[in-house]
């Protein structure tokens, strides 16, 4: 159960990894990940696609980290969920006001 | 050293000794003694435990290397059969070995001395040292105790506020089993004025105390919304309003809501968020449908318009289950999910033994064979037919309190054009109506009477919608899927409502109506309202031309004028 997060070198791409099981656990670690970049137009890419399973409290962390890129003028894509984390952002509806790419 | 500090009621410390020799013994012994503790001895390990029983010492000091059992099982028995206290173990040993240090730690000894003992403020210092954890240990237990027993009582304060004002409690099956001592789920029900049910399964974000602030903004708009007869998206558009200014952002709540028909042939349901909500007949092997989630959860978004509700036609035996995630992602020791799959195999088994939900909590219960519950676990099961309220009977009776007894009368006139025509005028002329003329039952009546005949005009004067649609389920769909786009389409035409109130000479009351709509009006003659009610070809579960049979029997008069564009009612009480 981790999260990693790597930047592009001109500090405005994003990318953060969630592997394993994405759930309250990670509330700390995810918040630290994003909190102090604050390059004006940073792209943050989540990325999901090592991530097996995801509850409600994750659903609020990526309202979070959405929330934090608006606030910069940049944006929030997530990547690749399987199956069941997808399953989980459709029952939320989440594609409505987030880009969800595979 | 200034630091030491040994108790005024050091007497009632008794520390235990535990040593085979007798001179170090004697030593440790009269210098506990000199700085004003009780000592009792012991020479080898089962003297230790023995002593330890007799005389709950709050302190116990043993050699390492004891004939018999030794100090580190001494150590351990002692901690295993402390119970709730806590009694701390301080090892001295004359050997030199680096590895002994660790055994004793291991064997729960909380600190270690080299031995034998010669200095006294050396002995002080580990005296005051084993008293600070001693003190620390009761105080965390102290407060856990207290915040356990507030935790609990405002648990209790909380479930009466929340959910206490619950109804339909005798039909409804509720069931609720915290993750910790606060649940995030919030189970409710209200009846509407005309005698619908209004039930709201939600779950906020996460589960404990912090996932329940918002539950009592939740309620309170949720019953009083109801009451006042909002329909269902109107309710959660107001609850997700509210939450959205309340709620820390990354917080929300997801809910079902399910408007059910009184006369139980159709459910109106919003799945904002929650696993699908499943409708089940008898001697089904699979559910006859289920409700997927249309919308997000309430709080996250500011401008929200849920989708449509998903309208349910039921027969009278069928029953609606609502779960929150908690049951669906119960996990056993292997990791492994109660699943929806299972969830449905459990429900109509319970379907066939006449108790949907004890059937999933105990099929749920036997999956997880003891694991301990990630989540809140919550599930409400609805019948499609309810009893126990008299629509017409009940909103009859007028207690005589009730009534005004002043003599007087007056007039209200609204008209709304075009896009207004999207707001339910209904509930707004209600409180006006019940704000100047007091309460009392006959409300109820006059609240069904003008939605009814409000929805007529709205749907088939304005919008032109055809209720012959709605005689199949398919075209039940069909009609409301047609009526929210008609509604989102509308530019023009027009909905005025009249109402002349009387009061009587010493109690009661009579209240004329008047709603003229704009539209094309239609063949009075041809289809008089009257017929329908009497004829003996009309069927009590038909999907359509209730909602005037309903106005006939509720109304004393109810006539059609200007080619089928005014309504006239006049209702007493």
């Amino acid at each position: 159960m981790s999260v990693t997060c790597t930047c592009t070198s001109d500090n405005r791409h994003v990318t953060m990894t969630v592997v394993d099981r994405f759930d309250f656990a990670l509330h700390q670690i995810f918040r630290e990940c994003y909190r102090d970049i604050t390059v004006p137009g940073t792209v943050f890419t989540l990325d999901l696609q090592r991530a097996s399973y995801m509850d409600s409290s994750a659903l609020g962390m990526i309202l979070l980290l959405k929330d934090h890129a608006e606030a910069l003028g940049g944006r929030l894509v997530v990547r690749k969920p399987n199956d069941v984390v997808r399953k989980i952002l459709e029952i939320a509806r989440f594609e409505r006001f987030i880009t969800i790419e595979e | 050293m200034g630091i030491v500090n040994i108790p005024a009621d050091s007497e009632q410390h008794v520390i235990l000794v535990v040593d085979y020799h007798e001179q170090d013994r004697a030593r440790l012994v009269n210098m506990l003694i000199r700085l004003g503790f009780r000592v009792v001895e012991a020479a080898d390990g089962h003297e230790a435990i023995k002593q330890c029983g007799n005389h709950a010492p709050w302190l116990v000091i043993t050699e390492v290397f004891l004939p018999g059992l030794d100090g580190f099982e001494v150590s351990r028995h002692i901690k295993q059969h402390a119970g709730e206290r806590f009694i701390p173990v301080l090892f001295v040993t004359r050997a030199r070995d680096e590895g002994v240090y660790e055994r004793c730690i291991d064997a729960g000894g909380d600190d270690f001395l080299q031995g034998p003992i010669a200095s006294l403020s050396v002995l002080k210092v580990k005296l005051f040292a084993m008293q600070r954890i001693t003190r620390l240990y009761h105080e965390v237990k102290e407060l856990h105790g207290f915040l356990q027993r507030e935790e609990e009582v405002a648990e209790e304060l909380f479930s009466r506020a929340i959910e206490g004002m619950n109804v339909a409690t005798d039909q409804v099956r509720f069931y609720k089993k915290p993750a910790s001592t606060f649940s995030g789920d919030v189970l409710l029900t209200a009846w509407r004025p005309d005698g619908d049910l209004n039930v709201l399964l939600g779950d906020f974000t996460g589960h404990g105390l912090t996932s329940v602030i918002g539950a009592l903004p939740l309620a309170e708009t949720f019953r009083a919304m109801t009451r006042k007869g909002y329909q269902g998206h109107e309710v959660l558009q107001h609850i997700n309003t509210k939450l959205k200014s309340l709620l820390p952002p990354g917080m929300f709540l997801a809910t079902i809501m399910v408007q059910l028909s009184v006369d139980a042939s159709q459910a109106f349901i919003w799945n904002c968020g929650m696993p699908a909500v499943i409708i089940l007949s008898p001697g089904c092997n699979q559910p006859v449908s289920m409700v997927e989630s249309a919308d997000p959860p309430l709080g996250i978004i500011a401008e929200f318009v849920p989708a449509p509700a998903r309208c349910v036609v039921l027969a009278p035996d069928d029953r609606i289950l609502l779960v929150s995630d908690g049951v669906l992602e119960a996990r056993n020791f292997k990791g492994e999910m109660f699943s929806e799959q299972r969830l449905i195999g459990a429900a109509c088994e319970g379907m066939r033994k006449g108790n949907v939900a004890a059937e999933v909590i105990l099929a749920a219960e036997q999956f997880m064979a003891g694991r301990e519950q990630d989540d809140d676990v919550s599930l409400i099961e609805i019948p499609a037919q309810l009893y126990g309220l008299e629509k017409n009977a009940a909103a009859r009776r007028v207690t005589d309190e009730e009534v005004l007894t002043s003599e007087g009368g007056g007039n209200w006139v609204l008209t709304l054009k075009g896009t207004m025509l999207r707001q339910n005028p209904v509930p707004v002329l209600m409180s006006q109506l019940q704000e100047m003329l007091g309460g009392g039952k006959h409300w109820q009546v006059v609240f069904t009477i003008l939605t009814e005949l409000y929805v007529n005009a709205l749907d088939h004067g304005v919008l032109q919608l055809d209720s012959r649609l709605k005689s199949s389920v398919d075209g039940f769909a069909r009609y409301f899927a047609l009526r929210e786009q008609r509604l989102a389409q509308l530019q023009d035409g027009e909905v005025q409502i009249s109402l002349a109130y009387h009061s009587g000479p010493c109690s009661g009351g009579q209240l004329e109506i008047m709603i003229r709509d704009s539209g094309n009006g239609f063949d009075i003659a041809s289809s008089s309202p009257g017929e329908c009610c009497q004829s003996e070809q009309h069927d009590a579960l038909a999907l359509c031309g209730r909602g005037i049979c309903l106005v006939q029997e509720l109304a004393d008069s109810l006539t059609y004028h200007e080619g089928g564009c005014c309504a006239h009612a006049v209702v007493s009480w």
